[in-house]
Formats: structure tokens, sequence, C-alpha cells
């Protein structure tokens, strides 16, 4: 489905991605994992067409996205749920969500019915769908900002560290909610600092360190791996 | 769907207040009988549309346009020369100085739009100095400084007429209409992806919404809005010249008054230039040889006082205050 190949990204003169390669097949939950400013955002960042300083190839359903803007790659169905949330405070929940299906505009019905699933699937955003974004509770912020970018009915989603800042009650909701869009037939691209979570969620995982990838395999092989334990489990 | 829980403050007689405003507003130039009075309300009615037009950009899509005058005299002008060079109707000419405007602001657009906050602010400000240039050095085309005077025969289809009333009720128009706009705006998806745009343009951008282009209506939006207005001033005082539709004060102005009304809000630049506009006709009328400027002395100091004490401007602190305003 999504394949990367010879990714190098650079924020101004200083390269931060080096020759990352990987590969997702349809329907998979793959996270990425590594340490704080290891790479991960800017991976996640560089696929959704974010970044302009990229080069190497990302192939998804055999279109190339590097150096597409980042509607085409919401429109070729991979959508971005960016780190630490960024709902717009000032826009009401449902407004939110409206944005959300910008790229789905030309129909109202599809849009009232993608409206409606999400309600489903998310009580409390229908509870509170015409109060001001910025006054939901972090967990509520999370939850819209996936139900936000589900409004665009993408394939595959990427989300960049969803557990932040939130409570492990909250972080525990969080991943239950990803696990449940897997099932609905959404690949899923997550990275995650909280490696065990992650890990153990994951159908295979990508180790991310300085920018290259170091370590991949089946989510669960690698909770058992020596380096890994040592690095991200303390153990 | 039903509503779960009803909203607070939910009453349905709430929606009749803006139609008695509205109507009062009717009726209210039949009353006044004085041209003073008369012509404070058609300046009113002029500077907030107008500022309405510049909130559209600067408001909710965040682009701060220090180059609005530009546009106003490129209305201005288009239709003026329309009309003293072909006979043109200035009720075409008015059109005709929109779509040129809009032109103008579509090109400005795609080349400043990849500027942020002040930068953008600045490219605007020289662009709008641009337009002064041109309006003073084009001689043979402008007048230069010298200016253009309009024909002054009453006649309804060239836009002319002998009272002050019908320009009143034009002018009301065009006030309510930029009103209407801006509420329409505000609750369409279009302003919705803009205000997406100014709060997390990064967001935005991730979820596919093309920035870019939902920008540039607002620019082609504000635009043509800002030329129809100029077209207006120059029908109504039947002289202009670079200094009085070209100049940098002049989007200063317009932005000021939409800043202290309620930058961003349907209301706001109308209540900025029910504020501003009175205060400068009485004190140009009372102090006007006296203490010529004087008016400009007292917007720098509400300026300062509403940004320190209500930076989201007048309009929404009317709001929080009276609870009785807040939208049913």
């Amino acid at each position: 489905m999504l394949k990367v190949s010879g990714l190098n990204v650079s924020y101004g003169d200083v390269q931060v991605l080096f020759d990352v390669s990987l590969e997702i097949r349809v329907g998979e939950f793959i996270s990425i994992v590594g340490a704080n400013a290891a790479g991960k955002s800017t991976l996640l960042r560089a696929i959704s067409g974010l970044l302009k300083k990229t080069s190497g190839s990302i192939e998804f359903q055999g279109k190339q996205l590097v150096g597409r803007p980042p509607y085409a790659v919401v429109e070729a169905g991979i959508v971005h749920i960016p780190e630490g949330r960024h709902v717009f405070p000032l826009l009401s929940v449902r407004e939110n969500l409206e944005v959300g299906a910008y790229t789905r505009r030309k129909s109202r019905k599809d849009l009232r019915r993608s409206l409606e699933e999400l309600y489903g699937l998310f009580p409390q955003l229908y509870h509170h769908r015409d109060q001001l974004a910025g006054s939901l509770s972090g967990g509520e912020q999370q939850m819209l900002a996936i139900a936000r970018g589900l409004m665009s009915r993408p394939t595959l989603l990427t989300v960049d560290e969803p557990s932040l800042g939130l409570a492990p009650m909250l972080v525990e909701k969080t991943f239950q909610i990803l696990e449940h869009i897997n099932k609905e037939n959404v690949t899923v691209l997550l990275s995650e600092q909280n490696v065990f979570n992650a890990l153990s969620m994951s159908d295979r995982a990508y180790v991310i360190e300085n920018g290259r990838i170091v370590l991949t395999g089946a989510g669960k092989e690698l909770l058992t791996d020596e380096h890994l334990k040592k690095a991200y489990l303390g153990m | 769907m039903k509503p779960l829980i009803d909203r607070p403050g939910s009453r349905p007689w709430l929606k009749v207040v803006p139609w008695i405003v509205v109507l009062a507003l009717c009726v209210l130039p039949l009353i006044i009988r004085n041209d003073f009075y008369l012509d404070a309300l058609i300046l009113i009615f002029l500077w907030g549309a107008y500022a309405g037009a510049w909130n559209i950009l600067a408001g909710y899509a965040g682009m701060m346009s220090l180059g609005h005058s530009a546009f106003f005299g490129i209305g201005a002008y288009t239709s003026t020369l329309l009309l003293l060079r072909f006979g043109l109707s200035p009720w075409i000419g008015m059109l005709a100085g929109g779509l040129f405007a809009s032109t103008i602001g579509l090109i400005l657009g795609v080349i400043c739009f990849r500027l942020r906050s002040h930068y953008f602010a600045l490219a605007t400000l020289a662009f709008g100095e641009v337009g002064y240039i041109c309006a003073v050095n084009f001689r043979s085309l402008t007048g230069g400084s010298e200016g253009l005077a309009l024909p002054i025969r009453p006649d309804a289809l060239l836009f002319s007429f002998a009272g002050k009333l019908p320009y009143v009720y034009i002018g009301l128009f065009l006030f309510l209409a930029v009103i209407a706009i801006s509420y329409a705006i505000e609750h369409s998806r279009l302003g919705y992806y803009l205000t997406a745009f100014r709060e997390n343009e990064n967001a935005a951008r991730a979820l596919g919404v093309r920035t870019g282009r939902v920008r540039l209506i607002a620019m082609v939006l504000s635009s043509f809005i800002s030329a129809v207005m100029g077209t207006f001033y120059a029908q109504y005082v039947v002289f202009i010249d670079p200094s009085s539709v070209m100049r940098i004060q002049i989007s200063v102005q317009v932005a000021l008054f939409a800043i202290v009304g309620g930058i961003g809000t349907t209301l706001g630049p109308a209540i900025g230039a029910m504020i501003f506009v009175p205060i400068a006709m009485l004190l140009r009328a009372e102090m006007g040889t006296s203490l010529p400027g004087l008016h400009m002395i007292i917007y720098g100091v509400i300026l300062v006082l509403v940004l320190l004490y209500m930076p989201q401007g007048i309009g929404p602190k009317l709001k929080e205050k009276i609870p009785f305003l807040r939208s049913p």
C-alpha cells in the first residue's frame, strides 16, 4: 500500500532522516517507535507532504507522493493526525469536523453520513458538537483530532504521538479507538514514545534512532529484543 | 438530528432583534432632516461596509492587509474614468471596478500569500503605496494630484442624486449587504476553512484544506467589495484625487475600525465605524480650525485603550458583558 524508499529529509541545512525505507500493507497496524528527536514526527510529516526538503520515494497505491502538496496526499487517501492535537479552538466541534471533510466537500449527503458515523464512534463529540473545540478536555480534543482526520475517509491514517499529555486511562482509550479504526479496514501508521503499548498493539514496528531505521520486526517479537529492552523499556 | 440539550440562552424571540434594528436604520434617515447627521450616517455606512470587506480577508483568514486603499482607489477611479471618458453609468462602472480590483487582488494574493503576518502586511503596504504613486503619476489617465471632478447632474441611472437621502439608502443597502455576506461566510464552510487556516495553518493543510485557494476566494470578495465602496465614495463626494482615495492612511483607518470594533466578527467592523466616524466628524466640526488633526490623536488614544482593556475588540466585549446580546 505504502512504500517509502531512500527517504532523506532536511530542515534547512540539517538533515534529520537518512535513507529511510519502510513498507506497509493494506490493513496493517504499524508503529514507529524511538526516542525524542529521533525523526518519528518528521517521517510522518514528510509522508503527509508538509515538508519541503524531501528526496527519495514515497509511493502510495502506485502514486508517487514526494513533492506533492498536502491536499493531494489527503485526496490520495492518507490523513495525518498531528502531534499535540491541534484542534481549531475557536470553531465548534462540528465545524472542526467539517474542515476535516474538505476533500469531500462536494457532497452534503456524504458529509452528513460521515458525521453520523463518527458521532456514533465518539458519543462525547456528539454531546459537545456545538461547543467550541478549545473548551474540550485534552482527551476529548484528541478524539476530535482523530475524528476530524477520519472525516476525509482515509485508507491510511498516520497518527503522531496520540498519547502525548494524556492521563493513562485516556491513553488506553485512545489506543482502543485506534485498534477499532484499524479493524474497520483503515491501515494505521502510529508514531509513539510509549514503546510498550505501541509494540504490543502493532502487527509490525520500525525502530528509528538518529534519523535511521535500526530495527524492524513483528511488534511482539521486538518486545523481547535485547537492544530495545535496554534502550527503551529500561529492562 | 434533534439536539440532546438546549443550548443555554436559547430564546427564539431574540431572532427578531436584528430585524428591529434593521427597521430602525431604515426609518432613521426619514426622521433626521439635518444634512450634517445624514452625512454622518452615509460615512458610517461607507466605512462600516469597507471595514467589513477588509475583515473578510484580515479577520477570517488572518491575512492583515495594509494595502486595501488600492482596491478602494481602483473602484473610485475605474467607475469615474469610465463615466468621464465613455459616459458609462457608474452603476456598471461599479461592477467593472469590482472586477478589476478583484483581478488585481487575485494577482496580489498569488504573489504574496506565501508571506505570513508582518511580512504580508508589509508587502501589501508597499502594494498600496504603488497604487498611490501610480494614481499621482499617470497624469494623462488619472489627472494626477489635481484629481478628477465628477459631473453634477442628478440622474438615478447615472448614480447621481440631488439630495443626501438616496445616498443614505444606497449606503445602508451596501452596509447591510456586507454584514449579510460576513454572516454567511462565518457560518459557511468557507468561513470554517479560513478560520482553520488562521488558527493553525499546518493542521488545516494536513487535513487537505487548500489554504491558498480558500484565501484567494476571500481576497477576491474583499477586494471586490472595497472597490464597490470606492465607487460609492466617488459618486457621493463627486471629487476624487490620489490622497482622498489611495492614501496609506485609508488602509490604516479601515484596519483600525475593524480591529477596534472586533476583528474576525460579523458586526465588529460596523461597530468600529459607528464609534470612529461620529468622533472624527464632531471633532472636525467643532475644532477643525483651532486644532486640526485632533481626531487622529483621539483615534490613537481609543486604539491604545481598546487594545489594553479589550484586545478582542469592542463588539466581542459587549457580547461578553451583556448576556442579552449572546447569540440565540
